[in-house]
């Protein structure tokens, strides 16, 4: 999925809201996910394993009746783990891109700083680190006064079927022999 | 003048080549098209322009032959025939002594004779150019095409003027008319009309031939004034071109609601429909059949899908001749308005992406219902009848296509005369039916609403269950607390039922299906319902559709006898089928049974032994008959022909028991040999909700659904054995059964790891049984079932995730996966 394509019709449908972006923490690192694909953000809640996931995926959440997977975004980016605070929580994201039906999905971070508005003009592409960082979910790195902000591309972060090997995946009923 | 001698032998060779060439034989046909040219050129000597004008065209055709430009070939060869033989005529003209060879045939007018002479000519040379009008490619849309074979037709028509043959004018200008019509209002060419038309000519033609005397044209009148009105648009050759109909831009909006609304008023309608089947006076079920045809029109018109409008405004004149009481309901009338809804749902379909239907089979609904209006027995056999009155020989050609025609046994017979209408105006009886008020509501809405319910119980619960407020003993407090957990409870209630439809639909299109099959099959089959208001959750129903069809048709198709063999049972002539629908401890079972003879227990037995299904050691009579009678769900079982010539069962009964199972049901057979059978499904209310079994293993809560449990127990050291240190067995009333612990499928690092500790939970699926280790059960509860988001999360051994009472999420067991995986692993 082209995230910038989709980022274009965004922009197009919300104009203002467009350069916004929701940075948080990770440790001391700051990153940003476009505002228009955040739905809110919860305090972390009860969340029920799932097995035979990657341990990234820290498993499932009830959001108002709705069960929707959270990722553990520090996992997904191979941190190590930190102790869950008062400021720890869950920010919902739709990994749909806005077409279709909605693909609410949770994303736990250490904490959450503020919405900031970065310029496309402020925006750098990822520079090359050798094939060691993957830097397929890495969208640009946002210049903003005081921090570098590490904006991601939530379809890439998200995509569950990258993550989740084959073999894990959908399978057939048997039938009766 | 004698024709030189040349000339003779040329026609001689064309019509040699013609009779030896084949169509696939290239080099054949290019010889062929070389010696029509050079007969072309020899007439043009002889100034026989007609000839040469025929044999040219004749060239021109086979051209196209060599091109692969004609598709029907052998009308194209046949076409050919006739302009050779026609030269082979013209030759002849001299010798007549009526014309010269310097005059061409076509320019003689004076006497009879000559005068047909002049029309043969027209004729030939006209027809020839049609015909090959009609095989270019695009003959049925280019327009070009359509304004010259109107014009040809004029031209044949002022021929035959010309000629005295006034009927052979009259039908050229309506065949012209026809074309004109087609072109103005951007419908193909209706080429069947020209062929047909073109057929009878010929008839004509040949008919002159043999009498040489004009008469012979009144011998044929009859069929020309058949042909003149309406069937000339009949059986039209785009035929088998499907009806594109398609909304304009500007009514997208309005077309989902248009398309949900008609169908409803179809539903409505057929069911009307089949009422007065029994009572055809009934003003009632007219009126309601009559309404849903005027609002689908009135709709239709509105959005200008003028295909529907056409159907539904000739199913609605009969209907209200029907209502004014000039037309009563016969078996055939009952067929054509049966027969419209099912057209209409299929135009209505296709603007949903269905198949559409075919010109023909509108066509040929709407001259049938137009003729019922009219009170005139069905068009196409009559037509067929006056044609072989009038010419035998031309008919085969349109004989074949009016009997291709479905249903045209039904047709021949005249409608019903009239009677005992006026004695009897339509008794509108007592019954008429209430119905609810409905509102239609977006399903997202629902399920949204849905979702906050089942919230709002959480909340409650949550609050009730607070430490702080369930010590308070306050009374008032207590009191209200009790008043909102109640209206919380019925107002979930309310909430779930309103994804509950009854069966009544379901039911109703297998009456339809009963009755179609009644006549297919030639039995008499009486359709019992019962139970037809029990609710069920849409999805359910919707899933149901397709079993229950494939049941009811094996039952009337295999199930129930033939007339002749049911009184040799001693059986009433008429067979039962029983549709049934009933709550039983929180399932509803729909079952099937009719009273024919059963599934015969010998024959799936002995094929059960000759595949191997059974284990040699087992005498086959002491199989119990339920898993005898199981074994015809087996995949491939079904079609082991000889099961299905005997008892038929079993034809596709596979995919009938897996649709139920995907629906988390339960299928089960009873037979009585000579008697009868049932087959029996179980099914949950509801997808959305299942009756599960709460498990934990170590700090982790697990849904198992019940219907796969069959029974749990604290195993004993001795029940379990290990094998080869890798698998374990437990001993389950003499089966040893695979264990599986819960917590390694799930790659837990808790629960426990003793199973003497644990309890085992003996599941069944598919056909295959394990045991599951877990740490204990904690209790029985309904669940609603939910997805875990995206896709991607879709795991093995987790079929998805519930919401429990404390609003954590506890995912549900997959034991299907689960088994699937044991087997792998």
């Amino acid at each position: 999925m082209a995230i910038s394509s989709t980022q274009l019709q965004s922009a197009r449908d919300a104009d203002s809201n467009a350069h916004k972006y929701l940075t948080f923490c990770l440790g001391s690192e700051h990153y940003g996910i476009g505002i228009l694909r955040v739905r809110e953000i919860i305090g972390l809640i009860a969340i029920t394993p799932l097995p035979r996931t990657p341990d990234f995926v820290k498993g499932v959440m009830n959001l108002r009746g709705r069960i929707i997977p959270v990722i553990d975004l520090r996992r997904r980016f191979s941190l190590p783990d930190a102790e869950t605070t008062k400021e720890t929580c869950v920010i919902v994201v739709d990994a749909s891109g806005g077409e279709g039906e909605q693909l609410l999905t949770g994303v736990v971070v250490d904490s959450v700083r503020e919405v900031q508005d970065i310029p496309p003009d402020a925006i750098e592409a990822a520079p090359e680190f050798g094939c060691s960082v993957p830097l397929d979910y890495i969208q640009g790195l946002g210049k903003t006064k005081e921090k570098v902000v590490v904006l991601l591309d939530v379809g890439e972060v998200l995509d569950a079927r990258a993550a989740i090997p084959a073999d894990v995946l959908d399978h057939e009923m048997r039938r009766a022999a | 003048m004698r024709l030189p001698a040349s000339f003779q032998t040329s026609i001689d060779s064309v019509a040699k080549a013609i009779a030896l060439t084949d169509v696939g034989d290239l080099q054949g046909l290019v010889a062929l098209q070389e010696l029509l040219l050079e007969l072309a050129v020899e007439a043009e000597n002889a100034q026989l322009t007609a000839v040469c004008e025929v044999t040219r065209q004749a060239a021109d055709l086979v051209e196209r032959m060599v091109f692969r430009e004609v598709e029907d070939t052998s009308a194209a060869m046949k076409q050919l025939a006739e302009a050779v033989e026609f030269a082979q005529r013209n030759q002849l003209v001299p010798d007549d002594g009526v014309g010269t060879p310097a005059i061409p045939p076509g320019n003689v007018s004076a006497g009879p004779p000559g005068t047909i002479g002049a029309w043969l000519t027209a004729h030939a040379s006209i027809s020839l150019q049609l015909a090959s009008l009609l095989q270019r490619s695009d003959a049925s849309t280019s327009p070009d095409v359509a304004r010259e074979a109107a014009e040809l037709c004029s031209a044949l028509a002022a021929a035959s003027d010309a000629s005295g043959l006034n009927e052979c004018a009259a039908i050229c200008r309506s065949v012209a008319g026809t074309i004109d019509a087609a072109r103005d209002a951007n419908r193909p060419l209706p080429e069947q009309s020209i062929k047909t038309s073109l057929d009878w000519l010929a008839e004509v033609r040949r008919s002159l031939d043999i009498d040489d005397a004009p008469p012979a044209s009144s011998a044929v009148s009859p069929a020309f004034a058949a042909a003149i009105d309406p069937p000339v648009n009949d059986n039209a050759p785009d035929d088998n071109e499907p009806v594109i109909i398609a909304a304009g831009e500007d009514c997208q909006d309005t077309l989902a609601e248009f398309l949900a609304e008609a169908r409803e008023h179809l539903t409505g309608a057929e069911a009307a429909a089949l009422l007065l089947e029994k009572s055809p006076h009934d003003l009632e079920q007219i009126n309601t059949v009559f309404r849903a045809f005027h609002t689908i029109k009135g709709v239709a018109g509105f959005m200008a899908l003028s295909q529907i409008v056409d159907v539904a405004h000739v199913a609605e004149t009969l209907l209200d001749k029907a209502r004014s009481g000039t037309y009563t309901i016969d078996h055939i009338g009952l067929d054509l308005i049966l027969a419209s809804c099912d057209m209409l749902g299929r135009m209505v379909g296709q603007l949903q992406g269905g198949e559409p239907p075919v010109k023909g089979e509108v066509r040929r609904l709407i001259a049938r219902l137009v003729a019922a209006a009219e009170g005139r027995s069905v068009p196409l056999p009559t037509r067929t009848v006056a044609l072989s009155a009038a010419i035998a020989a031309t008919t085969k050609a349109l004989t074949i296509s009016a009997t291709g025609a479905p249903n045209s046994a039904a047709e021949t017979d005249p409608p019903e005369p009239d009677c005992g209408l006026a004695a009897d105006p339509a008794p509108a009886k007592a019954t008429v039916r209430r119905t609810d008020q409905t509102v239609k509501v977006s399903t997202m809405r629902m399920d949204t609403l849905l979702n906050m319910v089942g919230e709002l119980v959480i909340a409650q619960l949550m609050v009730q269950q607070d430490p702080l407020i369930s010590h308070l003993t306050d009374q008032r407090l207590q009191r209200n607390l009790g008043q909102m957990s109640k209206i919380v409870r019925d107002l979930q209630e309310v909430a779930m039922s309103l994804r509950m439809v009854t069966l009544k639909g379901t039911f109703q299109k297998m009456t339809r299906l009963v009755r179609d099959m009644q006549t297919r099959a030639n039995k008499q089959i009486e359709l019992v319902i019962e139970g037809e208001d029990t609710e069920l959750d849409r999805n359910v129903v919707e899933e149901i559709a397709d079993p229950l069809v494939h049941m009811v048709r094996n039952a009337c198709d295999h199930g129930i006898e033939g007339e002749a063999d049911r009184r040799k049972a001693g059986k009433s002539p008429t067979g039962t089928l029983t549709l049934r629908a009933f709550h039983r401890g929180g399932m509803i079972v729909i079952e099937v049974s009719d009273d024919g003879r059963g599934l015969s227990r010998e024959r799936i037995l002995k094929k059960c032994i000759e595949r191997g299904l059974i284990a040699a050691d087992r005498h086959p009579d002491e199989i119990p008959d339920a898993e005898v009678y199981n074994f015809v769900f087996l995949p491939g079982f079904s079609t082991a022909e000889a099961v299905t010539d005997i008892s038929g069962r079993g034809v596709g009964m596979d995919v009938v028991k897996r649709n139920i199972e995907a629906l988390r049901g339960k299928i089960e057979i009873r037979s009585t040999p000579g008697k009868g059978s049932t087959f029996s499904m179980q099914l949950p209310l509801t997808m959305a909700i299942i009756d599960g079994m709460l498990v934990r293993v170590g700090g982790h809560r697990y849904v198992i659904p019940t219907l796969a449990i069959e029974r749990a127990f604290r195993p004993m050291p001795e029940h379990v054995h290990s094998i080869l240190g890798k698998g374990e067995v437990a001993m389950v009333r003499g089966d040893l059964l695979p264990i599986r612990r819960l917590n390694r499928v799930f790659q837990l690092n808790e629960g426990t790891d003793q199973i003497c500790e644990g309890l085992l939970v003996v599941l069944e699926s598919g056909g295959s049984r394990c045991c599951l280790l877990v740490d204990e059960i904690l209790g029985q509860q309904q669940v609603v079932i939910k997805t875990l988001g995206q896709d991607g999360y879709r795991l093995a051994g987790v079929t998805g995730g519930a919401i429990l009472g404390d609003g954590r999420v506890a995912l549900i067991v997959d034991v299907g996966g689960l088994m699937q995986q044991a087997v792998a692993a």
